[in-house]
């Protein structure tokens, strides 16, 4: 090769950037040729120096400012989220709110029970059973239930995590609530409502229909995040019917590259 | 089970956490500082300037792609910041020619920021390099990115950033030689 050919390989050749072959026509060019040798033991020097430049440290400011920084940031989001009542979809959510007639009874209701609850509390002396007290009581947790389902179906996300939120608290959740957030994880249109959904029902895998919901989501869940939390979960179950599915996470080439190698990671403990 | 990779701690702060970016701090802004630190040789611009990359991140964290990594995102954000200062430094020194300006600047810088004794000549042979030269000598042989990231990060092919980094290189070492 001449040496305009060999010379474009030269920084490289320095750099050891170079496959076998390469490095052969390079070595084989410079026992010839004295220009291309000069040239390579000049560019080992300035290379040589390039990389033992050290680090100079800023200073202690520059953290400073910047944790202030995040802090205020923090702070600014915080307000956003305190006034979910954005200008540009205001009136559909005020709409919603006030006009749903699921969420008037319910709230009519609401107040009826509480107003009852609170009678048969100061009148606790006058002999009032104690399974009356508890029908009660269930029946709010009912109430709340029928209210935290409804606003599952409103328009803004927020209101849905916060919707997820409320289920997830609940200790023993009915079939219908199951239901809801099973199909919030699976077809909610935006991925933090599925991811929180996710995590809500991270709670309740002691249940069968649950644990199987979350195996099956693993093949339709796209989001890096959504997907991360599931194979936790499944780590954090030993669930091994989950791994043919996280195999298949694994082997897809359109898997997010991170994802790929928790995948991976939790297959070695699964399998 | 907790993954510290670039990547998801970038997914969370895209997701509101800014919390998570304190970690992707901590690992890479010393090398964003000298990497600003070379290009300006001014401390205090380039402790603002490492500054207004976090920032950008945070302002423009819904754009991250978590197809790319971290690194090649963060430092497409530090080039942006680098080019808007100097944009804004060129007007503000617009009655200089290019060579006279540098080398102005330069003195003042040195004045300011300690001696480079070690490696005075690489910093001078630096320094007569255009804006465009160091940058990408920046980019591929102080920062180690690869071709391909460096082609992610400015938008221009492969090919053509060898071509550059070829002759930056280069240039380099004639003006090291000729100086040393």
């Amino acid at each position: 090769m001449d040496c305009k050919k060999i010379n474009s390989l030269l920084i490289d050749f320095v750099d050891k950037q170079l496959d076998a072959e390469q490095i052969k026509s390079v070595q084989n060019h410079l026992a010839d040729c004295k220009n291309c040798r000069q040239e390579v033991e000049e560019l080992a020097i300035v290379m040589n120096e390039i990389n033992t430049i050290e680090e100079r440290q800023p200073s202690e400011k520059l953290r400073e400012n910047f944790i202030q920084m995040i802090e205020t940031q923090k702070s600014k989001s915080i307000v956003i989220e305190a006034k979910p009542i954005q200008p540009h979809h205001s009136d559909n959510y005020t709409r919603l709110r006030f006009m749903n007639p699921m969420y008037q009874v319910a709230a009519g209701f609401a107040i009826l029970i509480s107003g009852l609850l609170l009678g048969l509390l100061i009148n606790k002396n006058n002999g009032v059973n104690n399974s009356e007290l508890m029908t009660l009581q269930n029946e709010v947790s009912n109430m709340k239930q029928v209210i935290m389902l409804s606003k599952l179906d409103q328009t803004s996300p927020s209101s849905r995590i916060q919707a997820v939120g409320y289920m997830e608290e609940l200790s023993s959740p009915d079939p219908k609530v199951i239901n809801a957030l099973i199909s919030a994880m699976n077809a909610d249109e935006n991925s933090n409502v599925r991811l929180a959904a996710t995590t809500a029902l991270s709670r309740f895998t002691d249940n069968e229909i649950v644990r199987e919901a979350l195996i099956n989501s693993l093949a339709i869940q796209d989001d890096p995040m959504v997907q991360i939390t599931l194979i936790n979960i499944m780590i954090g179950l030993h669930e091994t019917k989950a791994s043919s599915f996280i195999q298949r996470i694994a082997n897809n080439d359109n898997t997010n590259k991170s994802v790929k190698s928790i995948a991976q990671k939790g297959l070695e403990i699964l399998i | 089970m907790r993954m510290e990779h670039d990547e998801i701690l970038m997914l969370e702060v895209k997701n509101g956490n800014l919390d998570s970016l304190v970690p992707l701090f901590d690992k890479y802004h010393v090398k964003l500082y000298n990497f600003f630190l070379r290009l300006t040789r001014n401390r205090e611009t380039s402790e603002d300037l490492t500054q207004n990359v976090f920032s950008r991140i945070i302002a423009y964290k819904h754009t991250f792609d978590e197809q790319y990594r971290f690194k090649t995102w963060m430092y497409q954000m530090a080039r942006n910041t680098h080019i808007d200062h100097y944009h804004k430094n060129k007007m503000y020194f617009s009655d200089f020619e290019e060579t006279e300006q540098t080398s102005g600047k330069m003195k003042e810088a040195i004045d300011e920021t300690e001696k480079y004794e070690k490696h005075e000549i690489l910093y001078e042979a630096l320094n007569l390099l255009s804006i465009d030269e160091r940058e990408i000598l920046e980019l591929s042989k102080f920062q180690d990115l690869k071709y391909e990231e460096i082609s992610k990060i400015t938008g221009n092919s492969v090919g053509a950033i060898k071509v550059k980094v070829h002759r930056a290189v280069n240039k380099l070492r004639n003006n090291y030689f000729q100086l040393a």
